[in-house]
């Protein structure tokens, strides 16, 4: 047997390669005669393959004939050089001892014509986009739900776990058929659709090779959100009650419901976000329609990253605080050179426990004034997996432990930075290694009072504590509406106006700042004749910043205060603009008051109207009267003080910087500098200026903090400060990806890859190159075949 | 193909080296002048050869007065005859022979000069035939060293041309050369009718014949690649081959057995037989393998 094959392996190979070839013919002629579609359907049910070709038919005839041709070339050897030879006598006979001329004999020997006709049948396969299908998805649409959160830089999978998520996410557009849309949404902080539905995925392909990693904390509900509701619209119009009722004959629609695209949606994250709090859960469009929680949305989660507590490693610091120790002596204290107690907070999520040398960096005007250097012994990781049927959580408790570290005195004013960072952590999230800390320096409030004399407020703006916190001018009533007040209110030199007894006379005259208006109401509403004497005062809303601290407000006297219609009170000049139809564009709302103190009837004591970008807080009851005297016991209380220490730091953008704010990366940076200031620059530690001007709000929102680090205020005053972005989120610290995810009630496991149609048109064309190579080494080496 | 490049065909120190050799033949011939070799005839040289009973008409001086004493009876002492070697170089010139580097033919002038000089320096008569269909070019029996220059002079002279035709070109050269001696044949034997009728006329002259076929390097070892339409210089006869190891193999085999049935055609007709290429250097052939051979010492 062997010896036959030996002896006969050329017309065997000749019979096998047309064998093979087929199967590429009739392929290439069903595609010819348009029935190629059936086929595949025939051909991925039976054998998980399909073909596509995308050659025009007449590039297709010519490819078939390709291997006929290379043979006839062969038979008529139509490119043979001439070369003189001293004597054919040797040749001669040499050819006619192989028979080489003999169809028979040349068939025999010929190994370069079976490589070239197999190579060229092995394109016409590749041409044919042959494709192993592993079991394809059903749905015709289907959404990329990439996370790009911080925690997705961990390294556990190489080079990241984004880039395995984007490898992923590519492999699923290639596994899609072409009738097939998708869509991307990325998320972190925030979630963005980064492509809308299509089919083209040459679009998904760039969409999603240009997802870039941030350093953002993560939060799913928004990606849900926007995935959900195009799955689940809550509109129906199944409803009857759209349906009119007395149609006539003949003229009745029907009406069909709005179905919910059926979409199969793709999640690639670590899993690692917040829990899902019911209320973001309510949002979902399936709840509200009283179906399942996600309803029509089909939700596969692909988990990136190693899976197993054992595999985490991570060290990362987790808050990061500093905290100005006072003198306690008030006189004694210096509010510029002081002390910091920072506090650190690390966790450790290995398994087992660590050691971590921290070190402490104090920098004063860009150079380092003062370094720490502190070892932190960190317990390892308690984590157990809770029973699976059980509603339990797992148990996961990282290793914890804390520094406080005490820094010697120190000049606040000059824009102190720390910096902190773990000292050869080396573990797969570096991210979290290091944190920054602007210690911020003292913003004081502006504060114009304008009304006549009031010993209570004197009082308390002239005391030690209030003097830290506020500078203050008084202008008389008589001023209202003068040139001094006028330049006051609109420059936004001010952060706080508070009226007593007297308001501008006019809305146009109203401060360019919050107010605070005592007895009055603001423009365009008027004081009301009629008084409520000695109201009961209720606190109507406990939680309010300026109500914070305050407990003992209902043994507050008050001896007469207004009461206060928001209809009723308006001035009758401009009564008329409100009461405009709804259509009318010159139509005014009522501003909504938020009620803090009422009285026992309901009456509004104390509310706060929101003017544009400002808010204005009105009591309608004064604290003295015209000759001086108390008009409500309340100075006397020890809640009068806390009281208008809430209203400066409210109402006056105070910024005791007790506590530097620091903010997420993405989170907004809300910046009050000074009043007076118009215009900020803004450099990130990436380097690119950013220039801010002033709007109509008292505060510049700078939201382009994207990245971790320190940011440099320039403002245009000349001042200089800083501010911190940390990421400081043990959810994002702990990097161990989450094996299933929970939705509500719902639980997603992580699923298998799911086995994806590989196209094997590379592999062949490989094989096809492969043998050109080797048919060219035959050909110039003349190996002895 | 051909080297066209003039070159010398002897180098004055090679020449000197030659001085020192001669031709040797293994039979002994008659010459038609006195000269340094032996002759069949018996002669006037010093050397005794043989008596031979008195006949009248005998030169009285040869008769061996010593032997008439003792035996009572004329002898005639025979001496040896030196005579001239007749010294015959067959070069083959057709167009086949204008190939490789140097061309075949170069070579077979640079060695049919060097074994003409060994000749001329022992007073031998060297004859110079050039062949391809028949022969073309002759030169006329020469002798002495200082017919050198015509020796070169003609084979200078010489040009490729022309097909191949061993047996009518060695015919004519039978009928025509009169006195017998020693044949160098210089060819690369590649007629498409054979060589064995031509060889045979030589030998049936019984002539001392020397068959030294030369081939270029490239004949012996074709460096050729791909599908090619040989095309025969001689003749314009083509041969389309597709060049694969087993018709290279086959190549060789056939050239070998070309080799091996030249060889055994002469060796059975006591025809010394010698295979060169066009690399061994002349000199190397003329010094070492001509000798080895006994064509000259």
């Amino acid at each position: 047997m062997l010896k036959f094959i030996a002896r006969n392996w050329f017309p065997l190979a000749l019979i096998a390669l047309f064998v093979f070839s087929l199967p590429g013919f009739i392929l290439c002629i069903l595609n010819l005669f348009g029935v190629d579609a059936e086929f595949n359907t025939w051909l991925q049910e039976n054998f998980n393959l399909s073909y596509h070709l995308s050659l025009a038919p007449f590039l297709t005839i010519l490819f078939l004939l390709l291997p006929l041709v290379i043979v006839i070339l062969y038979f008529l050897k139509l490119k043979r050089k001439p070369l003189q030879v001293p004597s054919t006598y040797l040749w001669k006979k040499s050819i006619e001892d192989l028979h080489v001329n003999s169809l028979f004999q040349w068939l025999r020997e010929n190994i370069l014509l079976l490589i070239q006709v197999l190579a060229v049948m092995i394109l016409i396969y590749s041409v044919l986009g042959i494709r192993f299908h592993g079991g394809t998805s059903q749905g015709k649409h289907y959404i990329l739900i990439i996370d790009n959160s911080a925690s997705m830089a961990a390294t556990d999978v190489s080079p990241s776990r984004l880039e395995w998520a984007k490898q992923q996410a590519l492999k699923e557009v290639e596994a899609a058929d072409d009738d097939d849309y998708g869509m991307i949404l990325v998320f972190n902080s925030k979630a963005t659709t980064l492509q809308t539905y299509t089919n083209n995925k040459a679009k998904f392909r760039d969409a999603i090779k240009s997802i870039e990693q941030t350093e953002r904390p993560t939060r799913i509900e928004e990606a849900l959100s926007l995935a959900e509701s195009l799955a689940n619209p809550v509109r129906s119009t199944e409803d009857v009650a759209v349906q009119p009722q007395d149609v006539p004959e003949g003229q009745e629609r029907v009406l069909v419901p709005v179905k919910g695209i059926s979409a199969v949606v793709h999640l690639y994250s670590d899993g690692r976000y917040a829990k899902l709090t019911e209320a973001s859960l309510a949002n979902l469009a399936a709840k509200q329609t009283g179906k399942t929680l996600l309803g029509d949305l089909n939700l596969r989660y692909h988990r990136a990253g190693q899976s197993g507590a054992d595999k985490v490693n991570n060290l990362g610091i987790v808050a990061f605080n500093a905290v100005r120790i006072l003198s306690k002596n008030a006189k004694e204290a210096n509010l510029d050179i002081q002390k910091l107690q920072v506090l650190l907070r690390l966790q450790n999520f290995r398994p087992e426990a660590a050691q971590a040398k921290v070190h402490l960096d104090v920098y004063a005007g860009g150079k380092i004034v003062h370094a720490e250097l502190t070892t932190v012994l960190l317990p390892k990781r308690e984590f157990k997996k809770a029973d699976p049927e059980s509603e339990q959580e797992d148990k996961d408790v990282p290793g914890e432990n804390a520094a406080n570290i005490l820094l010697p005195p120190l000049d606040v004013r000059d824009n102190l930075i720390l910096h902190a960072r773990i000292d050869g952590a080396n573990d797969q999230f570096p991210l979290d290694d290091q944190a920054w800390l602007v210690v911020g320096t003292v913003r004081k409030a502006k504060v114009l009072i304008v009304g006549p004399n009031n010993p209570v407020l004197d009082a308390f703006f002239e005391q030690e504590a209030s003097l830290r916190l506020a500078s203050t001018e008084q202008l008389s009533v008589a001023d209202l509406g003068g040139e001094a007040y006028r330049k006051k209110i609109s420059g936004g030199d001010v952060d706080l106006v508070i009226f007593d007894r007297c308001a501008p006379a006019d809305e146009a005259d109203m401060p360019q700042a919050n107010a605070f208006f005592i007895d009055r109401p603001p423009p365009p509403w008027q004081r009301p004749k009629n008084t409520l004497k000695n109201p009961f005062l209720a606190v109507s809303k406990r939680d309010h910043p300026i109500l914070r601290y305050l407990t003992t407000l209902w043994d507050v006297g008050v001896n007469e205060a207004f009461e206060f219609d928001v209809k009723k009170n308006l001035d009758e000049k401009v009564k008329a603009k409100f009461e405009l139809p709804e259509s009318d564009p010159n139509r005014r709302v009522y501003p909504p008051l938020t009620k803090l103190l009422e009285s026992g009837g309901g009456l509004p004591l104390m509310f706060t109207m929101p003017r544009g970008a400002y808010t204005d807080l009105v009591m309608t009851f004064a604290l003295v009267g015209e000759e001086g005297e108390l008009m409500s016991n309340w100075p006397l209380q020890p809640s009068f003080p806390l009281f208008f220490r809430n209203v400066l730091y409210l109402f006056g953008n105070v910024d005791d910087a007790v506590r530097s704010v620091t903010v997420q990366p993405g989170e907004p940076m809300i910046l009050r500098p000074e009043a007076g200031v118009q215009a900020l620059e803004i450099t990130p530690p990436s380097g690119t200026m950013i220039h801010m001007k002033r709007g109509n709000r008292p505060d510049f929102v700078f939201s382009a903090t994207d990245k971790a680090g320190v940011y440099l205020v320039q403002r245009d005053d000349g001042g200089v400060r800083n501010f911190s972005v940390n990421l400081l989120d043990a959810n994002e610290s702990n990097i161990e990806p989450r094996d299933e995810i929970r939705i509500g009630n719902e639980r997603i496991s992580a699923g298998q890859d799911r086995p994806q149609p590989r196209d094997l048109w590379k592999w062949i064309l490989v094989l096809a190159l492969v043998l050109l190579l080797v048919e060219w080494y035959i050909y110039t080496k003349r190996v002895a075949i | 193909m051909a080297d066209t490049q003039p070159q010398l065909l002897l180098d004055p120190q090679f020449l000197v080296r030659l001085e020192q050799l001669e031709l040797v033949s293994r039979k002994i011939f008659m010459g038609l002048m006195k000269g340094e070799r032996r002759s069949k005839r018996k002669g006037q040289s010093v050397e005794f050869a043989d008596y031979r009973n008195y006949v009248k008409g005998d030169d009285l001086r040869h008769l061996d007065w010593n032997l008439y004493a003792r035996l009572d009876r004329l002898f005639v002492r025979l001496f040896m005859e030196e005579e001239d070697l007749h010294f015959y170089v067959l070069i083959d010139t057709s167009m086949s022979m204008d190939f490789g580097k140097p061309s075949k033919l170069h070579y077979v002038k640079q060695v049919a000069a060097a074994l003409a000089f060994v000749g001329l320096c022992n007073m031998d008569r060297v004859v110079i035939e050039a062949f391809n269909e028949r022969l073309t070019r002759s030169l006329p029996a020469v002798r002495g060293r200082r017919s050198l220059w015509r020796v070169l002079d003609f084979l200078n002279k010489i040009e490729p041309g022309g097909g191949s035709n061993f047996k009518e070109s060695l015919r004519t050269f039978s009928l025509k050369s009169s006195g017998k001696g020693i044949v160098v044949v210089l060819s690369d034997f590649f007629d498409k009718n054979g060589y064995e009728d031509a060889l045979r006329y030589l030998v049936a002259r019984q002539f001392d014949i020397y068959c030294i076929q030369v081939l270029a390097h490239e004949e012996i070892e074709p460096e050729i690649v791909g599908d090619l339409k040989l095309v025969d210089v001689e003749d314009d006869d083509v041969a389309e081959i597709t060049v694969s190891g087993p018709l290279l193999k086959r190549y060789k085999q056939n050239l070998a057995s070309f080799r091996a049935t030249l060889s055994e055609f002469c060796t059975r007709r006591g025809i010394s037989c010698l295979f060169t290429d066009n690399q061994v250097p002349f000199d190397r052939l003329v010094l070492t393998y001509l000798r080895q051979r006994g064509l000259v010492k």
